[in-house]
């Protein structure tokens, strides 16, 4: 932005935002109610996703692609949001995304919730900067609750029956939950297979999901293994191999091709004919090299020139080209093979192993793929997802990345909440309660936060038929009465309303996540008077 | 006060609205398709808005080709499209069927929600009875692959269903026969690549073939023998021009014309001694993917062996196959080199073209389909047949159990799903009830393409079967209901991935309740 100071004919200063036509200016309350305005349209857009009953949404890309989502981060991204603070939301929900991977709904909408009540307040005449003071404060008040009222899930790799009731939890609201036990089972069983369990970690990059479209979404299988899209070289090598011995080559089996720049000139008849006797014994050498350290198979990054594949298929070597980088080491950690950059690097121990690899044939357009089974190493796994429709499919890749995402959070930090809203209930009473505390204006803005917290079970009853307010005000009396912090919506009309007795789980860290980003974001809202817009040229 | 949230262009259709838009977009799409279902479907043309003429023209009964052709703008004819094409690639017919199914499903969906039933609710009524028509079909398939004769009737069964809603339904016993014999070669495999179909104008329908050998749609060199007996085959994928040098950076350099020569003498003593170790493998017949060139060609001829050039990736393989020899592209090593045999090789003239016959084949895993017809479109759409015929049948191969068509299937499901809804309390069970009645609409329209009274005939229908006759079909011919075991046979794995496929879809569309379209992307007109 380039302004200008200067000063009018008595001297007096002045700035002049250059060429002022050509931009839109808000200011003060204006622009923080515009901004409201637009994060409330945005919330109210994913809102109806929310909870076991939520609906999914339609997005059309520019070139007419076809998403069909429940995943609020994916819904959010793929809307093409114009508006600076519509944008400012998809970032909040993305921020969830990236760092727990679930509960990129509910973040938005307890933004959403928030901003509504801020309108409230500043309509009254609170300073905005009160109201993000007090909803600061009330936050803390809610994370140390939510602290409070979690429970430690035991689990082990023997029993994971908890795990898998909170991989349910958050299939439920997917369209997977047609198979629901089955998905969460993949989610738990992948999880585990690739899981550091002492230094708590999980490397999301073992775990590979292929989708193929056919069948149904039961035939969704767990392959302990890696999957490869692509066919072995030649047509008539043999589709199976038992006992594999893999080689990994990132080294092409083509003449070879020096990195320095280099000129070779040929000059005479028999330098002409050097040549080409040197490259038919490179040819030769590279597959002796491959079939004397006692490879069966190869694998190899690169292409193949027609005379080494004819060779390949002469020693028979089944060989696969062009096989991606990523699937290159997910294969070499499969099979604890060693990926080998050049021929002469080859030895025996540098081979990978696995029980059976083999060609794997689909539908009417000759389509294979190549399955790398019984691996030495367990620890690298496939998710082959299959699916009526291309759409299914895709969602259901991303239902069971969320659902992956929920069993991770708990191999870090096994607290749980209670779902079905019951920990945003609970919190919702004890904020409200250390509200009457506070002496200052604060007070209010905390007194907001609680009821923008109910938000979440409203819009959860909402969705599911339910009426909203009477729902929730005999939950919370419940609650109240009773003392037990695990009361929640019911959404699926069980007649139980405790998400203990349900098995209703959700990561306690994605829920406190939840709050503190949403709260802060919220601030950052509050915070801004300002915006100004540079129109572009075309409009002009 | 409202604040623009997206691009501009871009619109959000909410809730009721999105929920009828869809509806209304797969019902569409439904109906297109639906009047070609059957014996008795109609045709459709579609015109090209690009190439003008004869090549933009395509008459067809194929609902895959129909529906690809089409460009929709609706989200949910967008994922029935979708639908159709998985069809085509998982089992390659019923492309038809399974649009039209969900569309169904949908209409009576739309019903359910006017009585204002949560899509959640009707969902979960859709799934158990999905689930109840499945089991339902499961019972009723059955595989006959042990007793070969009755198999092999399943299979032209199958076959003749198939085709008897096509162009080529005139002849559909014939061509039942070619595909069934055809699809029989491959021994198992689903690679329709290896049954080739060669397409000649001319001549009519029932002029058309299953070669008894091997067609490559190719020539053969200049004075070369036209016809060989006892043929040893090489396929060869090899460069057959000049053969480069394929070290990286090397470069030709000279300083007069005399070492030029010397080296281009050099390059042809190169093909010579490729050509002759070639002609050393014995063979009498060498057939290269790439090109030849006219001094290799003409060495060729003087060896007395007839060499093909330039077959295509596919022509190569199938020629591997069926003549059992390997495609080699290094020579040095005789002892490793598969060659392929057949008794005769010979050229052959289809219509006014020639061709290559590979005859008497040792290993016969390919073959060749020769298609005769008056008109392009009417070949074409003959291909069309033929293809989903033997995709169709290739997977009843790989999953031999059948079931009944006509109608018969749907109904049966039909009937365990409305006694399945009897069993459930609540509102599931409407849904399921409705289910059911998209089921029976199958027949309903197979009838009313017919031009019969389906009310009538779908009810004696449904009868028959609550009367214990569980093999009761539509004969769309009399216009009546019949006893369709043995008659109208389809393969389970169609059936099943139709109601599977259908029924999903129709979930997803149903879940919906808000439709974002981004604003397209401008396209700049150069």
């Amino acid at each position: 932005m380039s302004a200008i100071y200067t000063t009018d004919e008595y001297g007096r200063p002045f700035i002049i935002v250059r060429e002022q036509d050509k931009k839109t200016r808000k200011t003060g309350i204006e622009a923080t109610k515009a901004h409201i305005m637009a994060a409330k349209t945005v919330a109210n857009i994913v809102r109806t996703s929310l909870g076991p009953r939520g609906l999914d949404k339609i997005l059309i890309s520019p070139d007419g692609d076809i998403t069909i989502s429940n995943d609020g981060a994916t819904i959010m991204t793929q809307m093409a949001i114009e508006n600076q603070i519509g944008k400012l939301m998809v970032e909040l929900s993305k921020s969830q995304d990236d760092e727990i991977g679930d509960g990129t709904t509910g973040i938005v909408v307890l933004a959403g919730a928030l901003l509504e009540q801020a309108e409230e307040l500043l309509d009254r005449g609170i300073h905005p900067i009160r109201i993000s003071d007090g909803f600061e404060q009330a936050c803390k008040i809610a994370v140390a609750h939510l602290d409070k009222v979690s429970d430690v899930i035991p689990w082990s790799k023997d029993d994971t029956s908890d795990l898998f009731k909170c991989a349910k939890t958050s299939l439920g609201s997917k369209i997977v939950n047609k198979c629901h036990d089955q998905f969460a089972q993949i989610a738990v069983d992948s999880i585990l297979a690739v899981a550091d369990l002492e230094r708590k970690d999980v490397d999301f990059e073992l775990i590979k999901m292929e989708g193929k479209v056919g069948g149904e979404l039961a035939d969704t299988m767990l392959v302990r293994g890696v999957i490869i899209d692509k066919d072995f070289s030649h047509p008539q090598m043999p589709k199976e191999v038992s006992d594999a011995k893999i080689a990994i080559l990132t080294c092409p089996f083509e003449p070879p091709k020096p990195k320095t720049k280099h000129k070779l000139d040929i000059t005479t008849v028999k330098e002409f004919e050097e040549l080409q006797k040197y490259e038919l014994e490179t040819f030769e050498k590279m597959v002796q090299q491959v079939k004397d350290c006692g490879a069966n198979i190869v694998a190899c990054q690169w292409g193949f020139d027609d005379e080494a594949n004819s060779l390949l298929l002469q020693h028979k070597l089944p060989a696969i080209r062009w096989v991606g980088g990523p699937e290159i080491e997910l294969l070499a950690i499969a099979t604890n093979g060693r990926i080998v950059p050049r021929f002469d690097d080859l030895s025996s121990e540098k081979l990978g192993s696995a029980g059976k690899i083999r060609e794997m044939s689909f539908g009417t357009t000759n389509d294979n793929m190549i399955v790398v089974e019984d691996c030495a190493n367990s620890k690298a796994v496939t998710v082959f997802v299959r699916g009526g429709n291309k759409m299914i499919v895709d969602e259901a890749k991303r239902s069971l990345h969320d659902a992956m995402c929920v069993v991770r959070n708990l191999i870090l930090n096994n607290h749980v909440v209670y779902g079905g809203a019951a920990a945003e209930i609970s919190c919702s009473i004890e904020v409200e309660k250390a509200a009457d505390q506070v002496s200052s204006i604060e007070q209010y803005a905390m007194r907001s936060f609680a009821r923008a917290l109910d938000a979440i079970p409203m819009a959860l009853a909402e969705n599911s038929g339910l009426p909203p307010i009477e729902t929730l005000s005999a939950v919370k009396s419940q609650q109240i009465k009773q003392g037990i912090s695990s009361l929640g919506i019911d959404c699926m009309n069980t007649g139980v309303n405790d998400m203990k007795q349900q098995f209703v789980f959700d990561p306690l860290i994605s829920k406190r996540q939840q709050f503190l980003v949403a709260t802060q974001m919220v601030k950052m809202i509050l915070k801004i008077d300002d915006v100004i817009v540079h129109k572009s040229d075309d409009q002009q | 006060m409202s604040t623009q949230l997206f691009n501009e262009g871009a619109t959000q259709e909410r809730a009721e609205n999105a929920r009828l838009s869809n509806i209304i977009g797969a019902i569409a799409v439904g109906d297109l398709v639906k009047s070609t279902l059957g014996p008795k479907g109609m045709d459709k043309i579609l015109q090209s808005s690009t190439a003008r003429g004869d090549d933009g023209l395509i008459v067809t009964n194929d609902g895959a080709t129909i529906l690809k052709s089409i460009p929709l703008d609706n989200a949910a004819a967008k994922v029935l499209v979708n639908i159709s094409k998985v069809q085509d690639d998982e089992v390659g017919d019923g492309t038809t069927s399974v649009c039209v199914l969900a569309a169904e499903i949908l209409r009576q969906a739309e019903q359910l929600l006017d009585q204002r039933i949560h899509p959640q609710t009707i969902i979960d009524g859709f799934r158990l009875a999905t689930v109840s028509a499945r089991e339902a079909l499961e019972k009723a398939a059955v595989s006959h692959k042990d007793d070969e004769n009755q198999w092999r009737e399943d299979l032209l069964s199958i076959a003749r269903t198939t085709l008897s809603s096509k162009v080529l339904a005139s002849d559909k016993d014939k061509f039942a026969e070619v595909c069934v014999n055809a699809v029989l070669r491959l021994k198992g495999s689903t690679n329709l690549d290896r049954i080739q179909i060669i397409k000649k104008t001319g001549g009519k329908v029932s002029d058309s073939y299953l070669s008894d050998g091997f067609i490559l749609n190719k020539k053969i060199g200049v004075n070369q023998p036209r016809s060989v007996k006892g043929a040893r085959i090489l396929v060869a994928n090899t460069p057959m021009d000049t053969d480069k040098v394929k070290v990286f950076g090397a470069k030709i350099k000279v300083s007069d014309t005399a070492q030029l020569a010397e080296l281009e003498r050099a390059e042809r003593e190169k093909m010579r001694t490729k050509v002759q170790k070639i002609a050393a493998l014995g063979i009498n017949v060498f057939v290269n993917r790439q090109l030849i060139y006219n001094w290799p060609e003409q060495l060729f001829a003087d060896a007395g062996i007839m060499a093909i050039e330039h077959a295509d990736f596919d022509g190569v393989e199938r020629l591997a196959l069926v003549t059992g020899g390997e495609i080699a592209s290094s020579f040095d090593s005789p002892e490793l080199i598969k060659l392929g045999a057949c008794d005769g090789v010979e050229e052959i003239i289809i219509g006014e073209d020639r061709m290559v016959k590979f005859s008497g084949a040792s290993a016969g895993e390919a073959c060749t389909i020769v298609l005769r017809g008056g008109t392009n479109q009417m070949l074409d759409e003959a291909e069309r047949s033929i293809h989903d015929a033997i995709a169709v049948l290739s997977q009843t191969v790989a999953e031999p159990r059948i079931v009944y068509g006509g109608g018969c299937s749907e109904m049966l499901m039909s009937k365990v799903v409305d006694e399945a809804a009897k069993l459930v309390a609540g509102k599931k069970s409407i849904a399921m009830e409705a289910f059911a009645r998209a089921l029976r609409q199958m027949p309903t329209i197979l009838a009313d393409n017919a031009g019969l009274d389906s009310a009538d005939l779908v009810a004696k229908l449904r009868a028959a079967h609550y009367e214990g006759r569980s093999t009761s079909g539509l004969d769309l011919f009399q216009g009546t209901v019949v006893d369709v075991s043995g008659k109208v046979t389809e393969s389970f794995k169609l059936k099943r991935q139709v109601l599977l496929s259908a029924s999903e879809a129709a979930e997803m569309i149903l879940r919906v309740d808000d439709i974002i379209r981004c604003a397209p992307r401008q396209r700049s007109n150069h």
